[in-house]
């Protein structure tokens, strides 16, 4: 029986697929699953920029506080974290699979992916 | 405009829509019995909410010059507004009441401490680097004043109590006990809800569940004891904040995570319960408070702060009146639903607007004094 002819190609695919660069964002809500999201990013060798940053509803909480006034100079209660990783798609999936098993669904950060259609400097 | 919205008043506004003398959409008959679930479900957030940011470790981190500016309204409160309440009220009543007095004056005095915490209508989005220790002493000195004349405002409303013959008699011991035995039960409230959370974890739905039994059990112990539900809330909030546990935290986030929403429905319900028979001496008495403020308190803020402090255009920011009066005035009416009690919510309600409008007007006019005399400087 003649063997199919996609077969290679199709591997050729995925390998080619699994290597394409994607820019992975995470939005982390809470110092608390910050802290899980980057150890478990660590175990799986993925590296990353970290930036502050803040919700609409946080910048209101700390700007416009009406009795929280303590709280809204806390860190822990108005800011959130974004995480970019410039990685490979195969990367990014273990990202994403560490994510949806550790965290519960209304627990989990905010994560997408964006293709890189030009990349220069990166490592790895 | 930008004040009214901040300053919560429109909901005000709408509240009084929403009552018996505007539409009627909430009913004049048993209102404050109707409305009582809600007013203890608010008085319990912002209690909590207050109450939760007293950890050990935050109060700790702030400057010593803070507990100044603390100390400094709690002198102005204690002295000069609570002697002019107790006259102003004395004057409203016509007459020589102790209960009355005691009251009017207990909750109007207490609700002129601290001051409104948002900044962002007198500096804008950004706070300016050399405004930083001014916005420190709005923010924390505000939230501290309000919740050390929360815990005030319990123990003095405890002393008044009514008998069966409608007549209100003082007894500081006995209201002295009210006070210890409800901070017990502040303890044993915060104690239960720990282990309530650590059974929870961080699911939202337990920890708003855990919460209406928090707020169920305060509402209780205050009812029994005859204190303010905010001021039993606000000991149990200083007591979980301070057990370290990890679901503390996340509840600690969660409650605080409503602060605009609570505000607004706060806000609200002072609306609807406004007594709808406001007259001049509501109006006196509210401007006059309003009036002192002006005064007296950037005085406070200013003489609190370092030498090297800025405040710019936070300096007129200890004017304006803190919200927690609305919450002060709500809770004594769910423990006296009397329209006495209606007419005293409805003095700070015009003190609270007044005050959020003269900061401005005064800026306002400021500007305009400034612009025309550049204007004038430049002339031939």
């Amino acid at each position: 029986m003649a063997e199919d002819p996609q077969t290679p190609d199709a591997g050729a695919d995925v390998v080619e697929r699994a290597q394409e660069r994607v820019l992975l964002i995470m939005i982390v809500g809470s110092a608390a699953a910050f802290d899980d999201v980057l150890t478990g990013l660590l175990d799986i060798g993925l590296a990353g920029t970290v930036i502050e940053s803040k919700g609409l509803m946080a910048l209101l909480r700390e700007e416009m506080p009406v009795f929280g006034g303590l709280a809204s100079m806390l860190p822990d209660n108005t800011g959130t974290k974004i995480i970019f990783s410039a990685t490979q798609r195969f990367m990014a999936d273990r990202a994403f699979d560490l994510v949806e098993s550790e965290f519960k669904a209304d627990q989990r950060p905010l994560a997408f992916t964006v293709p890189i259609e030009r990349v220069t400097g990166m490592r790895g | 405009m930008v004040v009214l919205i901040s300053g919560g008043w429109l909901a005000v506004v709408v509240g009084v829509l929403l009552g018996p003398g505007v539409f009627g959409l909430v009913g004049a008959e048993n209102m404050q019995e109707q409305l009582t679930p809600a007013l203890q479900a608010a008085m319990g957030w912002v209690g909590l909410m207050l109450g939760l940011q007293a950890r050990r470790e935050v109060l700790q981190g702030l400057p010593r010059w803070i507990w100044r500016v603390v100390s400094l309204d709690a002198l102005l409160v204690g002295l000069v507004f609570g002697t002019a309440a107790t006259l102003g009220v004395w004057a409203w009543l016509d007459r020589w009441d102790w209960g009355g007095v005691w009251w009017g004056a207990s909750i109007l005095a207490c609700a002129s401490a601290g001051w409104a915490l948002e900044t962002r209508s007198l500096v804008g989005i950004e706070t300016p680097a050399k405004y930083e220790q001014a916005r420190l002493a709005v923010r924390a000195g505000g939230t501290l004043s309000a919740l050390v004349w929360i815990l005030v405002f319990g123990l003095l409303l405890s002393i008044a109590t009514r008998g069966a013959d409608g007549a209100v008699s003082i007894d500081p011991i006995r209201g002295g006990l009210r006070l210890a035995a409800s901070a017990g039960g502040a303890v044993l409230i915060a104690v239960i809800g720990r282990f309530a959370l650590r059974i929870a974890g961080k699911k939202a739905d337990a920890q708003l569940a855990i919460f209406l039994g928090m707020v169920a059990m305060a509402a209780g112990f205050a009812g029994q004891m005859g204190v303010p539900a905010l001021t039993v809330a606000a000991m149990t909030g200083i007591v979980l904040a301070n057990l370290s546990e990890k679901g503390v935290r996340e509840f600690e986030r969660f409650i605080l995570r409503a602060d605009l929403v609570i505000a607004t429905l706060v806000a609200l319900l002072a609306g609807i319960l406004l007594s709808p028979g406001i007259g001049v001496p509501e109006v006196a008495i509210g401007c006059g408070l309003a009036g002192m403020r002006l005064v007296f308190k950037p005085i406070v803020l200013q003489r609190g702060s370092p030498a090297e402090a800025e405040s710019g255009p936070l300096s007129i920011a200890g004017v304006r009146q803190s919200p927690v009066a609305l919450a002060m005035a709500l809770s004594a009416l769910l423990i006296e639903p009397s329209s006495y009690m209606a007419r005293t919510l409805a003095v700070i309600v015009i003190a609270g607007i007044v005050c959020a409008v003269l900061p401005v007007v005064l800026s306002w006019s400021d500007q305009r004094t400034k612009s025309v005399n550049d204007v004038e400087g430049v002339a031939p």
